[in-house]
């Protein structure tokens, strides 16, 4: 290779990594590799992102205008004092000390106020009995502060914990908590008094190999009531027989890292049946779980993507294609990534998903993608156009300015309540050991923040939207909702090896929003895969009212689990002239003229929501 | 050097005769006879014991010293023969065969400036003979005056029109002057003269390799090597034709063999490692590289050369310290910062790269490829407006390389403006139209302006250049989805779904294989076989995986199962080569 050859391949490499550049740069294959912890500010030379005007195109009617919004990061002062633990701090071993953990904004309580669930980590050498790191739930105070009642709680579990999910499995009315594991995964029933029991074994979720099983996401895929359980898996990996970084070597830029994953043998994916008596079944095979192009499950996030009212599960791989398993509506799954567009880059090459977020951004009734992926490559953004397809629109979008970081948690959220759903990016670097060398992306990392410019097209204003934004933090699982019930959307951030991010969203806007709990009778008690649509004219001058829709979800994000409660914005429109709930059990619930601002708990089949103001869940 | 003796050793005689202590100075000349019979029979060490016992005799004999200078030259002992030269030049200085001799000493040990000031004053006081004239021209030519020394070396001709050696002397400095002409004129008249002359052949080679008649070259340093076949410079001057002819292999032969010959010939051994470099064996360079760094401490070029070859194995770390070297001694090599940039690009040092490339374009601002790599470092840093002036830059300086407009439509594609996008891309492929991924890349973004009749036809150069790739055929896919032929938008995918299983199989049988392997070497036999079974499973035509296979079964002493799978990998092997 001379030196233009040199430069041939990097240029590829700097403006569209492919798995094949990956390859090409990491020699044996790259893996990944996490470190420790300079997590604060300023820890990292931190890079001055040049701003760039928003690709041409329809005029946004928003281009210019002040941000008016700001995320601080509170963690401290909310006393999120919990360090998570995961793997070497300066270099590690394998790809196993790489990937952190995930984080949900969770009301265990059911006291209307979102408490966080923050999972941790292990390391090789282990620990000494008693210090060992577990995991931890904090309770809201109603106050902007949290206390530690892991303890009390009964979630003390230690052991190398990956994502987190929420969900109703046993219909009792109170939200349970599933927590992946490289190792046993744990089903901790919620027994609706500040407790937790551990219920894996009776559920039959015990396995009978150690795997690394990553995201997670309950559903309802065969609209039965009951809730199911899907369970990515991402490497086969056996510690005693996995490549250490100098037998590769497998190197990163010049730089030993951990190995894998390719080389190393995937994971499989599992798909637990819902019996409806509190256990599960291993449906996995029969299902179609199987059967994909792309493999190394890392997240997974549900919706009914082809609006034909059964939930789909679309899953973010590393290194190869993404899946997406349409559901056939008769207990099996297929998988259309590739021929629905949203397996691949916008040229046909396999990218390495890590996270992945759903949301209509467009308005056009079709849920959309987003994903991120690895350095050097941008995150993804796949809009839905019909049944079953998508387009790429990652630069049309605006998303292809960045590609120097590498992004794990994601979502859409609407931050300055226009109606719109803007994009929060968490990134971090995978390899502690770029901490070590002058390459172009440090391991703590700032965030990447686009407004919806209305038109299409995102705006990165990550250098306007305050020091939560842009302070460096290896980041991995992020979590979104309303902490501190104000009405905007706040996010919870997990590090590895450092302290977690609260990012409290502090807006000057006055604008309105409408907000729902739903609770399914016929449906799932937590409603997972409710589809709810608000029509409002959140403009004056609109010639048509906005349609804005959004489902329950469980799971999403980087292994995470973000609030139940579907939020909306509704910019000008103080009252929602119709809001419809599509219930997983077929039936369609309209309600009309809701007043904005308020929390609705809406049971399946009520005649009318029961409203609620916030911040203190006053009944109205 | 002539040959003075036999006046010498007559005017010696006379002086000798005439001297007080006639015992000593009888014995002084019988020394200076013995001296001068010694060196007429060419026993250079017997005539300097003479001429040494002689002077000694009569030290304040001119004509001793002269003649011990000229043996002391004979046997390569210059500082003395200078000595002596001068000594007898203080007893008498009109003695212009001591002066002749004296240049010539001067000239071959390496002190141009003194040899051609005393040929000059000896030119002035007398005409030289044409072999002088010859030396005095090559010193002229070594202290860089080449048409000087070109003109002395045509009088040298004209004053000794039969001398082959001044004939090939002025054809090597009519090449030098890059008159290659009358360079080859003059080397074929040394061979009229003198057909045995090794070197003419060996120039003549030169000459003819430079006008790339590699046959033609060939034969004369064949010649050149008959006559003269120690001589390791004939085999590198061989290796330096058949590289301007770009025939690298042929020519690492020739270097390998002048350094086999000599060693100590930097040259041949700087010469087979750039060779080596350029074939891609850069490993073995390095090794030669190190080698003529050591010897050169102080060659830019050379330093360069192996930091390059260091860059190219992935030791840019190595070749930092080397660039910074070179670049202390050649500070203004654009070039030489464009490596170090690279370098640091290497070494994921990004902002020392662009450095390096900004230094690069204050000596040569107008260098496209600086710019171009100042473009991809300044992208890296996700700093697109300063990346795409420097492209802007790299094409407007070089409109005819495909890297700029190429690179510069991807980042505009990924800045969403497709027209630029699609304008440059559309250079790039009519300057380099065998890029199958610019063509991907050009339909896909076609295919995202909606421009669906040129995204297909885009995609279908795309699929003709890469036909294993899928991603062409899933982008065709949804373009002819767009279009309506939903049965052959289908049909790409079907196309795209059975390369991209093809692919994911192989990796799969790939993964299974290794791990087999690794279970293997640790004795698990029985896991090992399920693996590669695991990999056949995926791919049966792996043929690796059913060699290991078989190696596993025979080492289970299943020795018929092993039989059978080493004969399905060897199948596999002659299939698919």
């Amino acid at each position: 290779m001379n030196r233009r050859e040199f430069l041939g391949s990097l240029s590829r490499s700097a403006l569209v990594l492919s798995f094949a550049d990956v390859l090409r740069m990491a020699t044996p294959p790259w893996a990944a590799a996490q470190t420790a912890p300079q997590s604060r500010p300023g820890a990292q030379q931190s890079y001055e992102a040049k701003p760039m005007p928003p690709p041409p195109g329809p005029a946004s009617p928003i281009a210019g205008t002040p941000l008016g919004v700001q995320f601080v990061d509170v963690a401290e002062h909310a006393g999120l004092h919990a360090k998570t633990i995961f793997g070497g701090e300066k270099t590690n071993k394998y790809l196993l000390e790489t990937t952190g953990c995930g984080v949900a904004f969770y009301d265990y309580d059911q006291d209307g106020w979102l408490d966080i669930f923050l999972v941790n980590g292990w390391r090789l050498e282990g620990f000494a009995k008693g210090s060992e790191p577990t995991c931890h739930l904090f309770r809201n105070n109603h106050d902007g502060t949290f206390t530690d009642v892991t303890e009390k709680a009964g979630l003390a579990r230690s052991g190398w914990g990956q994502a987190c999910c929420v969900g109703d499995y046993d219909n009792d009315g109170v939200d349970d908590l599933f927590v992946t594991y490289y190792g046993q995964n744990v089903l901790f029933r919620n027994n609706g008094n500040g407790t937790f029991t551990d219920v894996t074994a009776k559920a039959g979720l015990l396995q009978e190999k150690t795997r690394w099983n990553s995201g997670c996401a309950f559903l309802d895929y065969d609209r039965d009531g009951h809730l199911d359980l899907f369970v990515g898996n991402y490497i086969d990996l056996d510690l005693k027989m996995a490549p250490l970084p100098e037998s590769g070597p497998c190197l990163y830029k010049g730089i030993l890292v951990a190995c894998g994953p390719p080389g190393l043998a995937p994971g499989k994916n599992i798909l637990y049946h819902n019996n409806g008596d509190g256990t599960f079944t291993d449906v996995s095979e029969k299902a179609g779980m199987w059967t994909t192009y792309g493999n190394y499950a890392l997240s997974a996030a549900v919706a009914d993507f082809d609006n034909d009212g059964w939930p789909d599960i679309y899953v973010a791989n590393d290194s190869t294609a993404a899946t997406l398993y349409q559901n056939q509506k008769d207990g099996t799954f297929r998988d259309i990534a590739i021929e629905a567009g949203v397996g691949l880059s916008p040229d046909g090459k396999p990218q390495a998903g890590m996270g992945v977020t759903i949301g209509d951004y467009n308005r056009d009734g079709w849920f959309d993608l987003a994903k991120t992926n690895f350095a050097g490559d941008t995150d993804s953004l796949y809009a839905g156009i019909n049944a079953g397809n998508f387009e790429d629109r990652t630069y049309q979008a605006g998303l292809g300015v960045n590609t120097r970081y590498l992004g794990w948690g994601i979502g859409f959220l609407d931050m300055d309540n226009d109606g719109w759903l803007d994009l929060l990016v968490a990134n971090g670097h995978v390899y502690p050991e770029v901490n070590g060398a002058k390459t172009e992306a440090p391991y703590a990392e700032h965030k990447y923040l686009y407004r919806n410019l209305r038109n299409g097209r995102f705006e990165d204003v990550s250098a306007k939207a305050g020091p939560g934004i842009m302070a460096a933090v290896p980041a991995r699982g992020c979590a979104f909702g309303d902490f501190d019930n104000d009405g905007d959307i706040d996010v919870v951030v997990n590090c590895v090896n450092a302290l977690p991010q609260l990012l409290r969203c502090d807006t000057t806007w006055k604008r309105h929003w409408i907000r729902f709990r739903l609770v399914g009778v016929k449906s799932n008690r937590t409603a997972i895969g409710a589809r709810v649509r608000v029509t409002a004219k959140t403009q004056p001058d609109q010639p048509r009212p906005a349609v804005l829709m959004d489902e329950v979800r469980s799971g999403g994000s980087y292994y995470s689990q973000s609030d139940l409660r579907l939020h909306f914005g509704l910019d000008q429109a103080s009252v929602a002239e119709v809001v419809e709930v599509q219930w997983p059990s077929g039936q369609v619930d309209t309600f009309r003229n809701l007043k904005a601002d308020r929390l609705y708990v809406v049971h399946e089949g009520a005649k009318e929501p029961t409203a609620y103001l916030l911040p203190d869940m006053k009944k109205v | 050097m002539r040959n003075p003796l036999l006046l010498l050793v007559c005017m010696a005689a006379g002086v000798l005769c005439c001297g007080a202590q006639q015992a000593s100075l009888e014995q002084a000349r019988e020394a200076f006879q013995a001296g001068s019979a010694a060196y007429a029979r060419g026993d250079l060490s017997g005539a300097r014991r003479q001429f040494e016992r002689a002077v000694r005799l009569a030290p304040a004999v001119e004509e001793g010293h002269s003649a011990l200078g000229v043996v002391l030259f004979g046997l390569g002992e210059y500082r003395q023969a200078i000595t002596e030269l001068q000594t007898a030049l203080k007893m008498k200085p009109a003695d212009r065969t001591a002066e002749e001799n004296l240049a010539e000493v001067y000239s071959q040990t390496g002190a141009p400036s003194q040899a051609a000031a005393l040929f000059s004053r000896l030119d002035r006081e007398s005409p030289l003979s044409g072999q002088l004239l010859a030396a005095w021209a090559r010193d002229v030519a070594a202290l860089g005056n080449s048409s000087e020394a070109l003109a002395i070396m045509r009088r040298a001709a004209v004053a000794d029109p039969q001398n082959a050696a001044i004939q090939d002397d002025l054809g090597s400095l009519y090449a030098q002057a890059g008159d290659w002409k009358n360079a080859e004129a003059a080397f074929r008249d040394a061979l009229l003269l003198n057909r045995r002359l090794a070197s003419a052949h060996m120039h003549l080679g030169a000459v003819l390799g430079h006008e790339l008649q590699v046959d033609a070259a060939g034969e004369e340093f064949a010649q050149a090597a008959q006559l003269d076949p120690k001589n390791a410079r004939v085999q590198m001057e061989w290796g330096n034709a058949l590289v301007a002819a770009n025939e690298d292999q042929q020519a690492i032969a020739h270097y390998q063999q002048a350094a086999a010959m000599d060693p100590d010939l930097t040259d041949a051994a700087y010469q087979l490692a750039l060779a080596l470099q350029r074939s891609g064996r850069e490993r073995e360079a390095i090794l030669l590289f190190e080698k003529v760094v050591a010897t050169r401490p102080q060659d830019a070029e050379a330093l360069t050369n192996l930091g390059l070859a260091l860059v190219q194995t992935g030791r840019a770390k190595d070749a930092v310290p080397l660039y910074l070297r070179a670049a202390a001694l050649t500070p203004q090599n654009a070039t030489l910062h464009q490596d170090m940039g690279v370098a640091y690009l290497q070494e994921s040092d990004v902002d020392d790269a662009v450095k390096e490339f900004r230094a690069g374009l204050k000596i040569a601002p107008a260098d496209p490829h600086l710019h171009y790599d100042l473009g991809l470092a300044l992208k890296l840093k996700d700093d697109l407006p300063g990346a795409i002036a420097e492209l802007e830059s790299a094409l407007r300086l070089d409109p005819q390389s495909p890297d700029a407009p190429y690179t510069l439509g991807i980042l505009y594609m990924q800045d969403g403006r497709f027209e630029d996008a699609v304008r440059n891309l559309r250079t790039a492929l009519e300057l380099r139209p065998q890029n199958g991924d610019g063509w991907s890349i050009l339909g896909s973004v076609y295919r995202q302006q909606n421009k669906y009749d040129d995204a297909a036809a885009a995609l279908r150069k795309a699929i003709e250049l890469l036909p294993a790739q899928p991603g062409p055929h899933i982008t065709l896919a949804s373009v002819l989805q767009e279009q309506g032929k939903h049965d052959e938008a289908a049909a790409e995918r079907k196309k795209a779904g059975e390369l991209t299983r093809v692919a994911v199989n192989r990796q799969r049988a790939v993964f299974a294989t290794n791990a087999g392997n690794a279970l293997l070497n640790k004795g698990e036999i029985a896991d090992a076989i399920a693996r590669y079974q695991e990999a056949i499973g995926s791919d049966p035509n792996y043929a690796d995986a059913h060699r290991q296979l078989a190696v596993a079964f025979a080492n289970q002493g299943r020795l018929t199962e092993s039989a059978a799978e080493k004969q399905k990998a060897e199948a596999l092997t002659e299939n698919h080569p």
